[in-house]
């Protein structure tokens, strides 16, 4: 499988910044600071099991907290 | 200093902690802030300070941190305190609260649950537009990078700030929840402005083409064993095309960058080498690309940042600078201190020189800035 680190990436995205230039800027440094590098994942990227599960908690624990 | 009904800068140098309180106190006049904000030579015992301070101000909201340099009345200070008082005319609403510098992101949650609950919102529901949060760390606790990240993952509000000093002592800092001195803990405020604000990261740095893949590394302790496949040490004098006798010499001019796609970077300063490896006053992730970066007028750059941010805003009402205690030594080694305080002169604004600054992450070599409108 491939594409899976970038499509959660463009999720994250999604469920916090909707479209806000800012938020999205916010959002990508985040993931920088933290050892995720968005411009390094395309839909062709190798899976990787751990990145994926820290992503998928930040989106969970974003959604969770939405009403 | 700056006095209007809204935000009342203070500054004083007593050497003992009730003159200085009573000092604070009046230059705050008859105004009743909603919410204080201080920043205090390590030279005044903190409890003592503390306890003054609570004795004239009461229970106002208020966070304050030690420091190596008090930033005020467009002078770069020491062995003094200064202090921002902001009253109703410039935020709605102030809420603070402390954790354990150790603590774990679930704890770091229930606090900002807690924080945003007394707004009557989730985290995830604050709207940045009307938040801003503020946090000062234990400076020696290596706990920042933890603790911001936890915060930027349960809000899109900013939560700027940056790690007490202790007069570059290296023995003990503290911050301050409501006048209580605490070391090993960070202290979290929760704002609600009247009108809108602007955080504004400003350094001074040209981004080299020359990149540095952290390979191997040891998180917890912020050292690089490698960059590139090799010692990090020989990898960074050889990228620089320095020898590594040189090398402490290139630091503060030579840190490194993760850099953005705007082209800022978020500066990762050397701090020594030790062995092949190479220890960061900022923690570096294995696999991270970081840029070599280059100084520049550090008083020229942020002059530019901040009259463009000022500019954008139509002016603010009060500045808050958290501003690199490595940046204060390059300017009192080049001579410019003086210059870059002159900055400030006419603006109601307070800062320190920090062990590193908040925004985001976690990062050296900047002066981060929330500008309230």
């Amino acid at each position: 499988m491939s594409g899976r680190v970038k499509q959660l990436i463009d999720e994250l995205y999604q469920v916090r910044a909707r479209g806000n230039s800012s938020l999205e800027h916010f959002v990508r440094a985040h993931l920088m600071l933290n050892g995720i590098d968005p411009k390094r994942y395309t839909e062709t990227s190798p899976d990787d099991l751990e990145k994926e599960r820290r992503l998928r908690a930040m989106i969970d624990e974003f959604r969770e907290r939405k009403p | 200093m700056m006095q209007n009904d809204s935000v009342r800068t203070a500054i004083s140098k007593a050497k003992d902690p009730r003159t200085c309180a009573r000092e604070l106190r009046a230059a705050l006049g008859g105004m009743t802030p909603v919410f204080v904000l201080f920043f205090a030579t390590p030279s005044l015992d903190p409890k003592a300070l503390g306890e003054a301070l609570r004795e004239e101000l009461g229970d106002i909201p208020s966070i304050g941190c030690t420091t190596s340099g008090e930033i005020g009345q467009g002078q770069m200070l020491s062995d003094s305190v200064v202090l921002l008082g902001l009253g109703s005319g410039c935020l709605k609403s102030a809420q603070v609260g402390v954790i354990d510098a150790a603590a774990d992101a679930a704890e770091v949650q229930r606090a900002v649950v807690s924080l945003a609950g007394a707004f009557g919102q989730a985290p995830a529901r604050l709207d940045p537009s009307q938040y801003v949060g503020l946090v000062l760390h234990d400076g020696l606790s290596l706990s920042e990078e933890r603790v911001m990240a936890a915060l930027t993952e349960l809000t899109n509000v900013p939560f700027v700030g940056g790690s007490a000093g202790d007069a570059l002592a290296f023995r003990g800092t503290h911050v301050f929840h409501n006048f209580e001195a605490h070391p090993g803990k960070t202290v979290l405020a929760l704002l609600e402005p009247q009108r809108p604000y602007r955080v504004l990261k400003t350094q001074s740095f040209e981004v080299l083409s020359k990149v540095l893949v952290a390979t191997r590394v040891d998180e917890a302790s912020r050292r690089v064993i490698e960059f590139n496949g090799r010692p990090a040490a020989g990898e960074y004098v050889d990228q620089l095309g320095i020898s590594l006798a040189d090398a402490v010499a290139h630091f503060r001019r030579n840190p490194v960058g993760i850099v953005m796609p705007d082209g800022a970077p978020f500066v990762r300063s050397p701090m020594r080498i030790d062995g092949g490896d190479m220890v960061f006053y900022c923690q570096i992730k294995e696999g991270m690309e970081l840029s070599l970066l280059s100084s520049g007028d550090i008083v020229a750059q942020t002059a530019k940042d901040l009259n463009e941010c000022l500019g954008e805003m139509g002016g603010a009402s009060a500045i808050i600078n958290f501003h690199c205690i490595l940046r204060t030594l390059q300017l009192e080694s080049e001579g410019h201190s003086a210059e870059y305080a002159a900055i400030f002169e006419k603006l109601p604004a307070v800062g320190f020189s920090t062990y590193g600054e908040s925004y985001i992450g976690h990062m050296n070599q900047t002066s981060t800035m929330l500008l309230l409108g």
